[in-house]
């Protein structure tokens, strides 16, 4: 039955019709909030692209994140693989610490012309809920956050700074109290409140336009990092590496680079978490082990069982801890743009110490996935080719979760 | 006209089968089956709950199926009606996975007239409507308060034969049981936007409304008639008698609000 959506797809393929990523993407939501779905994608073509929208949005990059974010040459990761130069887009460094604020950001622009002066998002490791209360504190909205029981323990300090922002943080209880049914919540919240509320999905997930506005909006880390590695290195990347949970960074760098991978001139990679390993049942990686099916408004690679049922995933890092993954990653797999792989949670954590003591830089749990890669990569590159990978986030907040 | 809704295999699977034969004792002119789902988004905590017991009791669609027919086997009490009037209300991915194809076939031998799928847009609806009415089954669509004109006709045409009517913002239960979401939809208006959202579907087409959504008594069913509406859905209220009193209790509400 699959073919019934594949037909459609092809029919109304990525070119023709944004909705779906060849089979993946589209609107499987309640009819509640199909109104709100199309008032949101008017909104955005109507604003984003405008002048006054752009000036207003650059400004507060420029000033407020801290944009353009630097492109450090990582000199001893890469003298202790001894092959290509590994060069690391700092996201880390954006007010917040992860790139989650581009999207927060450019949404709680939006929201203003779409006259709500509510915000509802959901959050895993708490990077996105940080960033959206944060953009919500400067811009003067009403702010609440879903976040899973068991996040708000082991990310701790990011509920913390939430609530200092002004968001009430609502823990949810129901399900496997993370990721997963923090979305589903706040999806509940806001057919509830549609009127009066917007959603700031913090991923490139759920029903369209979601997954082509949060990708539009983190385009920006490929974007600079073209401009940037053409300016310091007058050539681009060999190979592009990023962690993928729901795959909102992944998406932001890979994008810009998909004609050159498309032609074969550049490995995209994306780093899945497969928790204690793809072949035991705790696990996150949706396309390494996933199955086409609908969850949270999109069809996508996602953790089933053989009913259909979601099946709970695992990993240490809360931000990837998400049965599902952005449908155009879906269609990158299917397509063979992106190679998706996945890394163990003992291996990211070798990796997040590894990398603090060599670079000085805590990542995050999430990207510590991205850099565990490496191990795999840097042996079949070669002197004088680039490795560009993701720093999506910085890594403050998992230091109780890596003891 | 009144549906009532309860989840296949909740409390148990012995217990919802029960349930089944008194809606059809009682002549209750629709039942919609819920067939539970990990993650269910449109559904408020009583749902929520259901769908989560009814999965640890093993449920899925070919076990729905099998009871589905056994109560056929065993003899209805009226042509059109009760067990004779059954839809599935399922969300996309169950029915996904399990393939349409082998669905429909499924329906058509247990006698199940089709099936209404909450997280199913127009946008996503339209093979799928074709499918169902070659096979002379019935694929129910949505409209909620939030739909303008022109989807409200889009849809109507497209549903088929009925339509089910959300009748507020917000996720199915009483709001007692959705406190927790604020609902900040108890508009005033509210009934004055569903009669009209009633007139404009009845302009459209005669196809038959079915309103749901917080409808938890007579009072309620009344009302739901009263602003124009063919038929009033129960669901959460319902099942929590079902879950927390018991069949007795579940029928003898039944037979009151009737």
């Amino acid at each position: 039955m699959f073919g019934l959506f594949k037909e459609k797809s092809q029919k109304n393929g990525v070119n023709q019709s944004k909705k779906y990523f060849g089979a993946y993407g589209g609107q499987f939501v309640p009819e509640t909030l199909m109104p709100a779905l199309e008032e949101f994608e008017a909104t955005f073509q109507k604003y984003f692209y405008t002048k006054e929208y752009q000036a207003e949005f650059q400004h507060y990059l420029k000033n407020y994140v801290g944009r353009p974010t630097p492109m450090y040459f990582a000199k001893r990761l890469t003298e202790k693989y001894g092959k290509a130069k590994i060069y690391l887009k700092r996201e880390d460094l954006n007010h917040t610490g992860a790139h989650k604020i581009n999207n927060a950001l450019g949404q709680a622009l939006l929201a203003k012309h779409l006259n709500k002066k509510e915000i509802v998002a959901e959050t895993g490791a708490g990077q996105h809920g940080v960033a959206t209360a944060t953009v919500c504190a400067l811009l003067d909205l009403k702010c609440k956050i879903f976040m899973g029981e068991q996040d708000t323990i082991r990310q701790a300090p990011n509920v913390k700074r939430m609530k200092l922002l002004g968001a009430e943080v609502i823990p949810v209880t129901s399900g496997t109290k993370t990721l997963k049914d923090a979305t589903s919540e706040a999806i509940r919240y806001w057919v509830t409140n549609v009127d009066s509320t917007h959603y700031i999905i913090g991923s490139a997930v759920g029903p369209y336009p979601y997954p082509y506005i949060v990708r539009e909006m983190q385009r920006i880390i490929g974007d600079e990092s073209k401009a940037q590695l053409s300016e310091l290195e007058h050539k681009l990347p060999d190979y592009v590496l990023a962690c993928v949970g729901g795959g909102s960074n992944a998406i932001g760098i890979f994008y810009p680079f998909i004609k050159e991978a498309a032609a074969g001139k550049i490995k995209l990679i994306g780093v899945e978490a497969a928790g204690h390993g793809i072949d035991t049942d705790k696990h996150a990686a949706s396309i390494t082990k996933g199955r086409p099916g609908v969850l949270h408004g999109a069809m996508s690679y996602l953790l089933q069982d053989k009913d259909g049922q979601v099946q709970e995933p695992h990993s240490v890092s809360a931000g990837l801890d998400y049965p599902g993954v952005g449908p155009e990653h879906s269609y990158f797999h299917d397509e063979g743009l992106v190679q998706y792989v996945p890394c163990k949670d003992d291996d990211a954590i070798r990796a997040f110490r590894e990398v603090t003591k060599l670079e000085g830089i805590i990542p995050a749990l999430e990207t510590a996935h991205a850099f565990a890669y490496l191990e795999t990569l840097m042996p079949q590159t070669k002197e004088g080719e680039i490795v560009l990978l993701n720093l999506s986030g910085r890594g403050d907040k998992d230091l109780d979760s890596i003891n | 006209m009144l549906g009532i809704y309860i989840t296949a295999g909740y409390p148990d699977i012995e217990t919802s089968k029960k349930a089944l034969r008194s809606l059809d004792d009682n002549n209750i002119d629709l039942i919609e089956l819920g067939v539970p789902f990990s993650d269910p988004l449109a559904d408020g905590p009583v749902i929520q709950k259901a769908s989560h017991q009814a999965l640890i009791n093993g449920v899925n669609l070919d076990k729905i199926f099998s009871m589905v027919s056994e109560l056929q086997n065993e003899g209805t009490k009226n042509p059109g009606k009760g067990i004779n009037n059954l839809i599935l209300f399922s969300y996309f991915n169950p029915l996904f996975v399990y393939g349409f194809d082998k669905l429909i076939a499924k329906c058509k031998e247990t006698g199940i007239r089709g099936a209404l799928i909450p997280d199913l847009p127009i946008e996503e609806a339209q093979e799928l409507c074709q499918k169902f009415k070659e096979a002379d089954l019935d694929l129910i669509l949505l409209i909620a308060i939030t739909s303008n004109k022109e989807r409200i006709k889009k849809i109507s045409e497209l549903s088929n034969p009925w339509i089910y009517l959300v009748s507020r913002t917000g996720v199915t239960g009483s709001t007692e049981d959705i406190k927790n979401l604020e609902s900040s939809n108890l508009e005033k208006n509210l009934d004055e936007k569903l009669k009209n959202i009633i007139k404009e579907i009845k302009s459209n087409t005669n196809k038959k409304v079915a309103l749901g959504f917080g409808i938890d008594s007579k009072e309620k069913i009344d009302h739901a008639l009263s602003l124009g509406a063919d038929m009033a859905i129960i669901g959460s209220k319902t099942l929590k008698l079902l879950g927390d009193s018991g069949l007795e209790e579940f029928s003898k509400f039944i037979t009151s609000v009737q």
